[in-house]
């Protein structure tokens, strides 16, 4: 039993830390705390409900049309609401009562369109992969694959490309990039579109393992938040840590105790990691001129 | 003339609401390939002043003219990339990158600025990348010399550099962009005599490939071995602005940094 816990925790995690780093990217680099990721989240899983199963298309071709349309949402976000605050030099405390604003316009107008019922993707009862004493279904194997396949993507491309290095040189320090003459706002644009196609994808895996319903963003996006901070504020490649931690634990909490108290073991580990080592809270650093 | 100040003004409120006017007034201009330092006491608003030129001050009267650019309503990004870079009093290297990338970033950006240029062309945003790499080793080893030791540390990372080994890299940094004037604010502040000495070098070696420097400086030795001509700023204004040959500096070593500067023009008047 404990390996089966063990290994849908780690299946888990590995989807906390792909919405993590979509969340991180974000907050790292702009200072916003960026709650419209949880709407977006319920978008894309949406736009993958509608393309696969009413429109009918394959659910790969569903998947890539939800990540498209994530992305731009993502962006109108930044363009229409989050740039201007900022050229209006509101605070971070201001923008993030926009993107809870932002939040409750995508969520109620999902609600509104595609009703309150949750809704499946796959229908079939799926076949599954048994290793010893351990059973692993196919969209979990999905989920894993595609999960981890994205995330080394990620981080390699922050390592290794010239846009990595200006997102985290951004996040290091923005007074030192703008002296440097690199532009914000450009960065800020491939920062929302990546966001954009982070979340979906970690939505879309979700939606399709366990289905959708118009308030199944704030659930992840609460244990996405708490897997960045124990992790590690600041970077990315801490994100990854922090999801597998979390969704271990989860797993371990609610196949041995009860899975009511999943939620429970996000805020005291939180709890825990804001008491005995807020250092990981404190990482970033502010440059005065 | 490369870089124009004229009549500027500009005010703070301080935590009891009092305003008070810090710039009444600072007209001072700047000669392409010139070496120009800036005196002033503590406080005397020499770091506004540079704020004000590279954009993060805005809330000011008068005009900044730039090789030609009103530089009023420019963002610092905008600003950096018509060609004046700086040296900032503080930190110098960004913390979580290694040095390589550090000097990576001061390789003026041949691909420009568009976001998805990178992913539409990946072959020459590699190239370009390359290119800049080569370029920042190219400038430590003109400048520290063949096998130095920051060789060895491309991959470490920015905060592991002791204070004084972080101005002198950002220094380099500052050499490899293409850029026409540097302002350094305070370059030897709080460095050893070893680095003292290399910064100085360092300086001297920037200006000589035509480029113009605009310095804020307390030590008096510094300025007079790198700058022609020195200006103060004094109650809000540029109170002298003379070549550094025509000053007494001579005068009064121990005396306080106010009457220092009182002093010596006092003597060349
Ligand atoms: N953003 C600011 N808000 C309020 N007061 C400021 C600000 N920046 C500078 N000052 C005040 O302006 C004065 C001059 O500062 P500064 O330009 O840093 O002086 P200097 O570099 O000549 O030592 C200081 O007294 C400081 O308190
Ligand atoms: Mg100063």
């Amino acid at each position: 039993m404990l390996a089966q816990f063990i290994i849908n925790g780690l299946i888990m995690g590995v989807n906390y830390s792909l919405l993590a780093i979509g969340f991180a990217i974000v907050y790292n680099t702009t200072k916003i705390f960026h709650i419209a990721a949880a709407g977006l989240y319920v978008f894309a899983a949406y736009m993958f409900w509608l393309f696969s199963v009413p429109i009918g298309l394959h659910s790969i071709i569903a998947g890539l049309v939800s990540v498209i349309l994530t992305m731009s949402l993502s962006l109108l976000c930044e363009i229409g609401v989050y740039r201007p605050l900022k050229h209006l030099k509101a605070t971070n405390n201001v923008a993030m009562i926009a993107s809870i604003g932002l939040l409750a316009i995508i969520i109620n107008s999902i609600a509104m369109l595609f009703g309150n019922n949750a809704k499946v993707i796959q229908t079939v009862s799926s076949e599954s992969l048994t290793i010893g004493e351990i059973l692993i279904t196919s969209p979990q194997l999905i989920q894993v694959s595609v999960g981890v396949i994205i995330i080394l993507l990620i981080l390699i491309l922050l390592k290794r490309s010239g846009w990595g290095l200006r997102l985290r040189a951004l996040s290091d320090d923005e007074i030192l990039f703008k002296v440097l003459g690199y532009n914000p706002d450009a960065t800020r644009t491939v920062i929302f579109l990546m966001s954009g196609a982070i979340i979906a994808i970690s939505s879309d895996l979700t939606a399709y393992d366990l289905g959708l319903d118009p308030q199944m963003g704030m659930n992840f996006l609460v244990s996405a938040i708490v897997a960045m901070i124990i992790g590690g504020i600041g970077k990315t490649w801490t994100c990854l840590i922090g999801g597998l931690t979390l969704g271990v634990l989860q797993a371990l909490v609610s196949g041995y105790f009860s899975a009511s108290w999943q939620n429970a073991v996000s805020f005291i580990l939180l709890l825990l990691f804001l008491f005995l080592k807020p250092s990981g809270i404190a990482g970033i650093k502010t440059r005065t001129v | 003339m490369l870089l124009q100040l004229k009549d500027i003004h500009t005010s703070f409120t301080n935590s009891r609401n009092e305003t008070f006017d810090l710039l009444r007034g600072v007209s001072l201009d700047i000669e392409e390939g010139s070496i120009t330092a800036l005196m002033g006491g503590n406080g005397s608003g020499k770091t506004t002043l540079f704020n004000i030129i590279s954009g993060f001050h805005k809330n000011y009267s008068g005009s900044v003219i730039f090789d030609g650019h009103n530089l009023k309503r420019l963002p610092p990004h905008a600003i950096a990339s018509l060609g004046i870079g700086r040296l900032f009093q503080g930190g110098q290297l960004i913390p979580g990158l290694t040095l390589l990338e550090n000097l990576q970033l001061g390789a003026p950006d041949t691909n420009d600025n568009r976001p998805l240029s990178s992913l539409l062309k990946p072959h020459q945003t590699r190239e370009a990348d390359l290119q800049k790499k080569n370029k920042a080793i190219e400038s430590l080893i003109q400048l520290f010399g063949e096998g130095n030791k920051y060789l060895d540390k491309l991959y470490d990372d920015g905060s592991s550099f002791s204070y004084g080994a972080q101005r002198l890299l950002s220094l380099a940094r500052l050499m490899i962009g293409d850029h026409k004037l540097l302002l350094l604010d305070e370059p030897t502040s709080g460095v050893n005599q070893q680095f003292f000495d290399t910064i100085k070098s360092i300086i001297t070696q920037i200006a000589s490939t035509g480029k113009t420097i605009f310095f804020i400086e307390h030590n008096t030795k510094f300025i007079r071995d790198i700058a022609d001509s020195c200006a103060i700023l004094s109650d809000g204004i540029i109170t002298e602005h003379c070549p550094t040959d025509n000053i007494a500096w001579d005068v009064a070593k121990p005396l306080s940094y106010n009457t220092l500067i009182k002093q010596l023009f006092h003597e060349q008047s």
